[in-house]
C-alpha cells in the first residue's frame, strides 16, 4: 500500500509485514520450513535460537501444528518477550549470548532434540521469507527499487534473489541503521569488517559484523546498502503510525526511513515493513516526538 | 423523511467497478487473542489512504457526479472522516471540496483536510447534526455527498462485505459502527442480498447510542449525548430514513463502554500492530465482550484517525477526555 506522504523524494509503498499473525515475517520462513519437513523429523517437536521474531514465528507454527517447541534464548533477554513467547505455548532456555552465535554458526546445540529451525540461514526459511519478494512484484510489477531490513542478511538475500528473478532490473538496497550498520562498513571495506555498535531502541537489526558465510551471497544480490541515523528511524515510526495507522518497530521502519532520505533515489520504492514488534512505552515515546 | 431505498447487490457490484484500482483492497486479519469468546477478524479500513473506509463511499459518489455539475465543487457533512475521502477523491478530480465539521472536530482530523486540498467550515454540533436532514448550509454550494444517506455511498461501502465474503466466506457475524448507519447499512445490504443467513449487528459507545434506543422505542428517539474519544460516531438521534433502513437489515444494535473501547484500541495496537480510532474499534470491543456471540465474527475496524496523544494515553492503560 502507498504511505501517505506528498512531498517525499519518491512514491514509497510498504508490504506490510507487521501484519503477520506473530508480527513479523519470520513466519512465513518457519511456515514453510516446518511444512517441509520429514513428518518423523517433527515428532520430537522443533526448536531455534532467538528472543526476538524467529522465536515468536516458531512457536506460533508450532502451536498451531501442535508440535512441541523451544526457543534457546539469550539470558539478558527482556522478559516482555520472554512471556509473550511463553505465552504460546513455547518453552525457554536461557543461554548466554555468546552460545547464541555458536548455535548459528555450528547449526545446532549438544542436548537439543527436535528439527532446528535457523533464525536466518537455513534454505527452506529462506526460500519462505522470500515469498515477501514475489508478492512485492506481483502487486506492483514496474517497482524500481525494493529496501529491505539487514539483519542476519538472509531476510535481504532471499528477497533479492525472488525480485530479480522476477524483475532483474530492480534495485534491491539493504536497510540499516547507524547502529551496527555492518553491511555498509563490509561494501567500504570490500570485505566483512568489524562495525561500531551503540546500542538503541532498534533491536530486531544491527550486527558488529556481516557472517563471512553471508558475505558472498549479499555481495551479490544486493545492490548497496542505505544507512538511517537512529532518529530518522524513529521519526519513519512516527510517521507510519500517523499516515499508515499502522505500527513498525525500529527494524521494521528503517527501510521507510531509508526511503524518506531520498537515499533510495526516487521512482516507486517498496519498503518492507519487516515487523511490528515494539515495546508499547517505546511507541508512546515516538509518538511524543523522542527517540527513546 | 427521504425515501431510501436499499442499495442492490448490481448497485454494490457496480460501485466495486468504480472504485476498483482508486481504494485500498484491505486485508482481513485475525485478531490475536486466543480467549475471546469468538473468532474474532478485524477488516482494516483504517488502513486505506486517508484512514477510513469512508474514500469507498466518496469515491463511488463523485464518480457518478455529471461532468457539467463537477465545476461547482462538492461538499459534505462530517466529523472528518467522510470529509477527508471526500478531499481526496475529489482532489484526484480535480475538483473543490468544502467540509462542514462539527466544533470538536480532533486538530488531526482538520489538518489532514487541509492537506488533502480541502477546506471546512465549523458549525456547532447541533446545527451539524441538522444538516443531515436539512442538506443546506448557508453560504456553501455545489452538490452535497452525503456522508451516510447517498445511495451511491451506500453502495460504495457495500463493497467492503464482498470482500470479507472473498476472505473468509464462513463468516457469521459482522459488527460495524454506527455512526449515521450508512457504513452498516451498506454492508448489511450487500450481505444479506447473497447470504442472508449472516446476522448484522450495529455497534454504538455507550456515551451516545442512539439506534440502540431507537430499537428499544420503536422509533427514532433523542437521547442524551456526552462527547468523548470516541468522535467519529454518537448523535442525539437517528435520522428517519436510516432508521428504516435499520429495522429492515440490521439485527441489533450492541453498546459499548469508553474503557471496553479504548482496551480494544490497546489491544489491537499490542496483538496486530494496527491503529484504530475510538469509532473503529466499538465494533472490536464489543465482539470481545461476547454480545456478538460465538463462531467466526468479522469487525470492521472503520478508521485509524486518532490524535497521537490521545492515542498514547490509551497505551497507558486509560481513556482519553473527549475534544
Amino acid at each position: 500500500m502507498r504511505l501517505n506522504v506528498n512531498d517525499g523524494p519518491a512514491e514509497i509503498y510498504l508490504k506490510l509485514e507487521n501484519l503477520q499473525p506473530s508480527g513479523a515475517f519470520k513466519l512465513r520462513g518457519a511456515v514453510n520450513a516446518v511444512r517441509l519437513a520429514d513428518p518423523a523429523a517433527l515428532e520430537q517437536g522443533v526448536w531455534t535460537a532467538s528472543s526476538g521474531n524467529m522465536a515468536l514465528s516458531v512457536a506460533w507454527v508450532a502451536r498451531r501444528l501442535g508440535l512441541a517447541c523451544t526457543a534457546v534464548v539469550s539470558d539478558n533477554s527482556p522478559e516482555a518477550k520472554l512471556n509473550v513467547i511463553e505465552s504460546l505455548g513455547a518453552s525457554i532456555l536461557k543461554v548466554p549470548w555468546e552460545e547464541i552465535l555458536q548455535i548459528c554458526r555450528v547449526n545446532g546445540r549438544e542436548g537439543m532434540q527436535g528439527l532446528f529451525l535457523h533464525p536466518f540461514s537455513d534454505s527452506t526459511v529462506m526460500a519462505g521469507n522470500a515469498t515477501v519478494g514475489l508478492e512485492i512484484v506481483e502487486d506492483m510489477p514496474d517497482v524500481d527499487t525494493v529496501l529491505v531490513p539487514y539483519g542476519g542478511g538472509g531476510f535481504a538475500a532471499s528477497v533479492a534473489s525472488a525480485v530479480k528473478a522476477l524483475r532483474p532490473q530492480a534495485r534491491v538496497l539493504a536497510a540499516e541503521v547507524e547502529s551496527g550498520a555492518a553491511l555498509a562498513g563490509a561494501i567500504a571495506a570490500g570485505g566483512p569488517v568489524e562495525v561500531e555498535q551503540p546500542s538503541s531502541f532498534v533491536s530486531g537489526i544491527g550486527s558488529p559484523m556481516v557472517f563471512e558465510h553471508m558475505w558472498p551471497l549479499v555481495n551479490a544480490l544486493l545492490d548497496g546498502s542505505v544507512v538511517s541515523t537512529i532518529a530518522e528511524t524513529a521519526a519513519a515510526v512516527k510517521l507510519v503510525a500517523e499516515r499508515a495507522h499502522t505500527i513498525a518497530e525500529g527494524a521494521g521502519a528503517s527501510s521507510v526511513a531509508g526511503a524518506l532520505s531520498g537515499k533510495a533515489g526516487s521512482g516507486k520504492i517498496a519498503c518492507v515493513v519487516s515487523g511490528g514488534n515494539i515495546d508499547m512505552a517505546k511507541l508512546a515515546q515516538i509518538l511524543q516526538g523522542q527517540v527513546p | 423523511m427521504v425515501e431510501h431505498a436499499i442499495p442492490t447487490i448490481d448497485e454494490v457490484r457496480a460501485a466495486q467497478e468504480r472504485i476498483a484500482g482508486e481504494v485500498l483492497r484491505t486485508p482481513l486479519v485475525r485478531l490475536n487473542v486466543d480467549d475471546a469468546p469468538a473468532e474474532v477478524y478485524l477488516k482494516l479500513e483504517n488502513l486505506q489512504p486517508v484512514g477510513s473506509f469512508k474514500l469507498r463511499g466518496a469515491t463511488s459518489a463523485v464518480r457518478l457526479i455529471p461532468e457539467a455539475e463537477m465545476a461547482q465543487g462538492v461538499w459534505t457533512v462530517s466529523a472528518g472522516n467522510m470529509a477527508q475521502g471526500l478531499s481526496w477523491a475529489a482532489r484526484r478530480l480535480g475538483v473543490a471540496c468544502t467540509a462542514v465539521v462539527p466544533e470538536n472536530a480532533p486538530e488531526a482530523k482538520l489538518a489532514n483536510i487541509r492537506r488533502l486540498g480541502g477546506s471546512f467550515v465549523k458549525a456547532s454540533f447541533e446545527e451539524f447534526t441538522e444538516i443531515w436532514g436539512t442538506r443546506e448550509k448557508e453560504g456553501v454550494e455545489g452538490r452535497l455527498v452525503h456522508p451516510f444517506s447517498d445511495p451511491a455511498v451506500l453502495a460504495g461501502n457495500g463493497t467492503i462485505a464482498l470482500e470479507i465474503l472473498e476472505d473468509l466466506p464462513a463468516v457469521d457475524t459482522i459488527v460495524v459502527a454506527w455512526g449515521g448507519g450508512g457504513l452498516c447499512s451498506g454492508i448489511a445490504a450487500a450481505i444479506k442480498a447473497v447470504r442472508p443467513q449472516v446476522k448484522v449487528y450495529a455497534c454504538e459507545a455507550e456515551t451516545s447510542s442512539p439506534l440502540a434506543s431507537a430499537f428499544d422505542a420503536g422509533g427514532p428517539v433523542r437521547v442524551e449525548y456526552s462527547l468523548s474519544f470516541v468522535d467519529g460516531i454518537g448523535s442525539p438521534i437517528v435520522q428517519p430514513e436510516m432508521y428504516a433502513l435499520a429495522t429492515q437489515l440490521i439485527d441489533g444494535s450492541l453498546r459499548a463502554s469508553l474503557e471496553e473501547t479504548a482496551a480494544a484500541v490497546k489491544i489491537m495496537a499490542e496483538r496486530n500492530h494496527v491503529i484504530a480510532e475510538g469509532a473503529g474499534a466499538v465494533s472490536v470491543a464489543a465482539a470481545l465482550a461476547g454480545r456478538a456471540g460465538g463462531g467466526k465474527v468479522a469487525c470492521i475496524v472503520s478508521g485509524g484517525n486518532i490524535d497521537p496523544a490521545k492515542f498514547v494515553t490509551v497505551l497507558e492503560g486509560s481513556v482519553p477526555a473527549a475534544g
